[in-house]
């Protein structure tokens, strides 16, 4: 995987987070959780799993999703997606 | 257009990409002024002829959010129907509709997320007489459950 891959991953991630809380000034960190967004609640994070699907053309599966507890793991799973 | 009285019963199953529905209504001025009572919005571009006029429109322009009401009725009771849950509306408003125009409320399913149960649509509102768009939206709707009560 290459430096460049992840960038485009993480910045195409950020754009979605800015995009579903209306907020152009939220950057992603790995560590970051609903705890750091006010408005991330569950019917925000059920928008948020949407719009990844939509902007990455994937379908995640309920395991996966229940793995997403903070943007690191979202980061890694989307990652691993093979590059466009 | 009358208001409707058969609610269609779609799941998320009964639902494809690229799938479509339309309907169309014509807005009377009372709408417009059942409106304006309603959500207490009378600026006189909505409700004075003349005020409109002088402002460059041709009349009296028809809310905005009187518009997008009929996208309550789009998942409603329509595209899913009796299970929708409306979770939320993007919307651009692009053109003004005036009392007497009929418009058609065109949408096609933009996504299905089974994990999530939830369907995005993409509507875009035309008005039928010069075919100018008035208003894009991205519509999320999920899928209300029975919870086995009653």
């Amino acid at each position: 995987m290459t430096t460049a891959h992840r960038e485009k991953v993480r910045k195409k991630l950020n754009d979605i987070f800015c995009e579903v809380f209306n907020d152009d000034d939220i950057v992603i960190s790995e560590n970051m959780t609903a705890d750091d967004i006010e408005e991330w609640d569950s019917l925000m994070h059920v928008t948020l799993i949407v719009a990844i699907e939509g902007e990455f053309g994937i379908q995640l599966n309920a395991a996966e999703i229940g793995q997403l507890e903070n943007i690191g793991a979202m980061l890694a799973l989307l990652e691993k997606l093979p590059e466009e | 257009m009358p208001t409707p009285t058969v609610i269609a019963e779609k799941t998320i199953d009964d639902f494809s990409i690229g799938q479509e529905f339309s309907f169309s209504v014509t807005i009377t001025k009372s709408d417009v002024e059942r409106f304006a009572q309603l959500s207490g919005d009378i600026n006189p571009l909505h409700m004075d002829d003349g005020f409109a006029e002088q402002r460059g429109f041709k009349g009296r322009v028809v809310h905005g959010l009187l518009l997008s009401g009929y996208l309550s009725r789009l998942v409603g009771v329509h595209f899913p129907g009796r299970h929708a849950l409306l979770h939320g509306i993007n919307i651009n408003f692009l053109s003004p509709a005036y009392v007497n125009d009929t418009v058609n409320i065109e949408c096609i399913v933009n996504q299905i997320s089974l994990s999530t149960r939830i369907i995005i649509l993409k509507v875009v509102m035309k008005n039928l007489k010069n075919n100018n768009v008035l208003l894009r939206a991205k519509v999320q709707v999920g899928f209300t459950q029975t919870n086995g009560l009653r």
